[in-house]
């Protein structure tokens, strides 16, 4: 019987998801980060609580059995909100990276496959962007469009703009050189046919690790948003919101602030902890 | 007659380095002897050992992966292997220097060549920095460096590699060593480059009384300016002579399949490669270690190793079948 | 003579770089959907107040106009007026700047006299523990939100040990030192208050280590990793078979060469600390910028909020400049 020939794409995958269950940060990473989204899914299942409800005869309570991680001041369970928040929080990266992997994507291939003065203006206004501080300019653009969640996404995307621009215009760079590409011009194709058919493909390896070393960075600079008061509003139960308002009680009832907070940490350590592993796994020049 | 104790004096060293596959026998009871005011050579493929060896002497081994299993290393009389810390530290770049074979990278690119050379001489003698400054300038002219003061005030990157080498060869120098250890020291430079750097050798081995260990795998190099060649494979010393008793009459299997190696030398035209590659240092065969590509093999060369035995006046070689040479 | 022509380029090519942030900033306050009147006067205002501010900034003109004036108040100074007081806001800013330098200068302080020396030891002593202690400390380190940490510092070591104050720069009761800096650290010390200067530093230690935190992770972790790429290279052989100490070829031969990449990164920590200090300040009711600028979101005080911007970002671009310039005089090969 002949071996089963199967696609090149699956079995690069299989090949990487072989290599990744035998790193034991990757294991790691990628059981929190499943554990976070397995969370996410089944909130509502899992919630034993409504998460907007009000309850104030239980407001303010302390971590028990009814109630895993207490209650706020609205008498609304934590553990509850919190399994909500991270629904939130996980759909806030998902949204951050792709518009700003999107959009980013397109500027870097744009610009490092025309070259020349499209690329110096274009590079010089990634640049720009870089020169400030990310929260600081996260704050200004959501303060300018209004504190609204959706608001918040947008501006935390803007300042991670440059990153996925900078790693594929390098790729670009690269792979305009190569004499495959010439062929197709020569061929007939055109600039965007070209772009999207052999420079964004030789970038996904790298487009994918940067991802999911961002997502963590999104959710922290979306939750500080969300903790100065310019991304979820209430009764929103966002992480960084929740602590905000736990804030208010901290010192007499700690398990308000700490629980979201605990959950960001982790959620965050596991996308670094996987996109490290990740990384070394994908780097081209240790995998040959 | 009695003939001077020799400057350096290896006898049996082993030297094993730890692997993720086990552990590397990289030099198995080595043993050569360098006398004064001599250039030996040492030649060898990549990957026999002349590297540690010669690092190995000034005990710059990286001490986790790297041991020394056992042997001795005597210098001037005393064993180095038995020297503490501090004494070892001080004979170092005083007593026995030592040239790498990368000049572009052999120098820090922080500071300039006269800070670098300047403090050489300064951890070994108590002088001021003006006297440095002078050793330096005189040690740079004896290498035959153009504008001296110039090449002290630059960093390291501004040099081309031959004006490097020479300044690693003048830094080397300049506390006025008994020996000098040259690891490969002309191998990244241009040919034309090489022999310079060569003659100058020669010339401050000659002038000063200097020992010099060369270690190489170009044999062209060893017939150039050393009076005296040690052959090495996977480890061990097979060959010791004087270099026309090498060249004229090769005695070991190897070093005659060495020199036929050397283009313009096999008959015919032709290249000669010796057939078979080089054991692995963590699983070498047992007895002689080339018995496995040697033409002449016998049954004794599996079962133990040979010892050096003179075949000649100041010609010794670890072989079962040299006629004269084998019973350790 | 090269260093001082190098960093005339580099201050050259600031040039456009600060041109691009006010007009990244202009663009932020001026061309967003919305109102930008509205955004100077806030949402209280009336709609005759909308109007009367749209004619007097010249908001109805074509926007590049309306650039030109921004940057005509800005080289002037002028950066708008708080919704909240009325002040100028370059004067609040000033009433709030030495806090915030303190604490920022504190935490880079931390970060350095802590995070550079356990960067070398681990690189000396090399093992598979302390590989893997460091890479898990940095790790945890990069995703803590900071905000959340200076809570739990609180909870702890305020709340529960009642080791340190929980807010301000000193006890509700206590006066500021007379002195020049507005660094009341520095200021107690210059005036010889012993009890002033413990009491600034006490107030002083928690939000600086808050904010130092992951940063300081990042510095020992590349401090680390440098030191030991450097530690390799064939020079420190070199340095070694000369015979020097085991500590010159570590801290004159080694340490030198590893700042190199470490300066980068601690240029572009500082820009994030920048920003970090807006949270931590916000925690610990410290009265810097980042305090007043969170407050000036509270109260959408926007011409108080791109202020602030403007101001961070210039400062992130010079800082950014003096790294360049750190960058050339650690490593000569770079000077042309």
């Amino acid at each position: 019987m002949p071996p089963r020939a199967r696609h090149p794409f699956i079995r690069e995958l299989t090949l990487t998801l072989g290599i990744l269950s035998r790193n034991p940060s990757a294991v790691m990473g990628g059981t929190i980060i499943a554990a976070m989204v397995f969370l996410a899914l089944f909130a509502p299942l899992l919630a034993p609580y409504d998460p907007v409800k009000l309850a104030l005869p239980e407001r303010l309570l302390a971590p028990g059995a009814a109630h895993f991680f207490g209650t706020d001041e609205l008498g609304r369970d934590i553990f509850t909100r919190v399994l909500f928040g991270a629904r939130i929080s996980l759909s806030i990266g998902l949204l951050v990276i792709s518009v700003a992997g999107g959009l980013g994507a397109l500027i870097g291939a744009t610009s490092g496959y025309f070259g020349g003065k499209i690329d110096s203006v274009v590079m010089r206004a990634m640049d720009v962007i870089l020169s400030f501080p990310s929260l600081v300019l996260a704050l200004a653009l959501g303060a300018a469009l209004g504190p609204s969640l959706i608001n918040a996404i947008f501006a935390t995307a803007f300042v991670m703009i440059p990153k996925f621009a900078r790693m594929v215009r390098g790729e670009a760079l690269s792979v305009r050189e190569l004499p495959f590409v010439a062929a197709s011009r020569v061929a007939g194709a055109g600039h965007a046919f070209i772009i999207r058919r052999h420079i964004l493909p030789n970038c996904l390896n790298s487009a994918i690790v940067l991802a999911t070393l961002t997502l963590g960075d999104a959710i922290l600079i979306a939750a500080s948003l969300s903790f100065i008061g310019l991304g979820a509003q209430p009764p929103t139960p966002e992480w960084g919101a929740m602590i905000a308002s736990g804030r208010k009680f901290l010192m007499d009832q700690w398990w308000y602030a700490t629980f979201p907070g605990l959950f960001i940490l982790c959620t965050v350590i596991g996308f670094n902890i996987f996109g490290d592993a990740l990384r070394d796994v994908l780097d081209p020049r240790i995998r040959r | 007659m009695h003939t001077p104790e020799p400057l350096l004096d290896i006898r049996n060293l082993s030297v094993s380095f730890k692997t993720y596959q086990g552990r590397a026998r990289v030099l198995d009871r080595a043993s050569l002897s360098v006398n004064r005011g001599e250039i030996m050579g040492l030649v060898g493929e990549t990957g026999c050992g002349k590297s540690v060896l010669s690092r190995a002497v000034l005990r710059i081994i990286p001490s986790p992966p790297g041991r020394i299993d056992g042997g001795e290393i005597l210098f001037e009389g005393r064993d180095l292997l038995a020297l503490p810390k501090k004494a070892m530290r001080a004979l170092r770049g005083d007593r026995i220097s030592m040239i790498f074979q990368e000049p572009m990278s052999s120098l820090n690119p922080v500071y300039t060549v006269g800070n670098q050379m300047r403090e050489v001489i300064r951890a070994h003698r108590e002088v001021s920095r003006a006297e440095a400054h002078a050793v330096c300038l005189e040690m740079l002219e004896a290498v035959r460096l153009p504008e001296p003061g110039a090449v002290l005030a630059a960093y390291p990157h501004e040099l081309s590699g031959g004006m490097r080498q020479r300044v690693m060869i003048a830094m080397e120098l300049s506390c006025r060593p008994a020996l000098l250890l040259a690891d490969e020291p002309t191998t990244a430079l241009d040919v034309t480059v090489q022999g310079q750097i060569l003659a100058i050798l020669a010339e401050l081995s000659a002038r000063e009384g200097l020992s010099i260990l060369l270690v190489t795998h170009d044999m062209g190099v060893v017939a150039q300016i050393c009076r005296r060649v040690a052959v090495m494979y996977a480890g061990q010393v097979v060959e010791v002579a004087d270099v026309e008793s090498l060249f004229a009459r090769p005695a070991h299997p190897y070093t005659r399949g060495l020199i036929a190696s050397i283009p313009g030398r096999a008959e015919g035209g032709e290249l000669y490669a010796i057939p078979g590659s080089v054991p692995s240092p963590i699983d070498p065969p047992p007895g002689c270690r080339f018995h496995s590509r040697c033409t002449q093999s016998g049954p004794d060369c599996r079962r133990a190793a040979p010892g050096m035995v003179l075949v000649a006046p100041d010609h010794a070689v670890a072989c079962h079948q040299c006629p004269g040479g084998g019973r350790p | 003579m090269r260093i001082l022509a190098y960093t005339f380029r580099r201050l050259l090519a600031a040039i456009p770089v600060l041109l691009g942030v006010s007009v990244l900033a202009f663009l932020i306050s001026h061309a967003i959907p919305g109102d930008p009147a509205r955004l100077i006067v806030g949402p209280k205002a009336s709609r005759e107040a909308v109007e009367a501010i749209r004619k007097e900034h010249g908001l109805d003109r074509p926007l590049p106009v309306q650039y030109l004036h921004f940057m005509a108040g800005l080289v002037q100074g002028d950066l708008g007026r708080s919704i909240r007081n009325h002040r100028p806001v370059t004067e609040d800013l000033a009433d709030y700047f030495p806090a915030t330098l303190e604490l920022t200068l504190a935490s880079l302080l931390l970060c350095l006299t802590v995070g550079i020396p356990l960067g070398i030891l681990a690189a000396v002593r090399r093992n598979r523990f302390a590989d893997h202690a460091a890479r898990v400390v940095s790790v945890i380190g990069v995703s803590t939100p900071v905000f959340w940490l200076g809570l739990m510092l609180l909870l702890l070591f305020y709340r529960q040990l009642s080791w340190l104050p929980g807010s301000g720069r000193l006890d509700v009761t206590s006066a500021p030192p007379a002195g020049m800096t507005g660094l009341y650290v520095l200021d107690a010390l210059f005036a010889g208050d012993w009890a002033l200067l413990r009491e600034a530093l006490s107030h002083l230690i928690l939000p600086a280590f808050c904010l130092s935190y992951v940063y300081l992770a990042i510095i020992t972790r590349i401090v680390r990793s440098s030191m030991i790429a450097v530690l390799g290279q064939d020079y420190i052989t070199t340095a070694r078979a000369n015979g020097l100490s085991a500590g010159r070829v570590v801290f004159k031969h080694a340490f030198k060469n590893s700042l190199i990449p470490t300066v980068t990164i601690v240029g572009l920590s500082l820009g994030e600390l920048l920003g970090g200090a807006i949270l931590t300040e916000t925690i610990f009711a410290w009265p810097g910028m980042g305090k007043y600028v969170v407050d000036s979101v509270n109260s959408l005080d926007f011409p108080a909020i791109m202020g602030f911007t403007l101001v961070a970002s210039t400062a992130y671009v010079a800082i950014n400049l003096g790294v360049d310039v750190l960058y050339a005089f650690l490593n000569p090969r770079i000077r042309y």
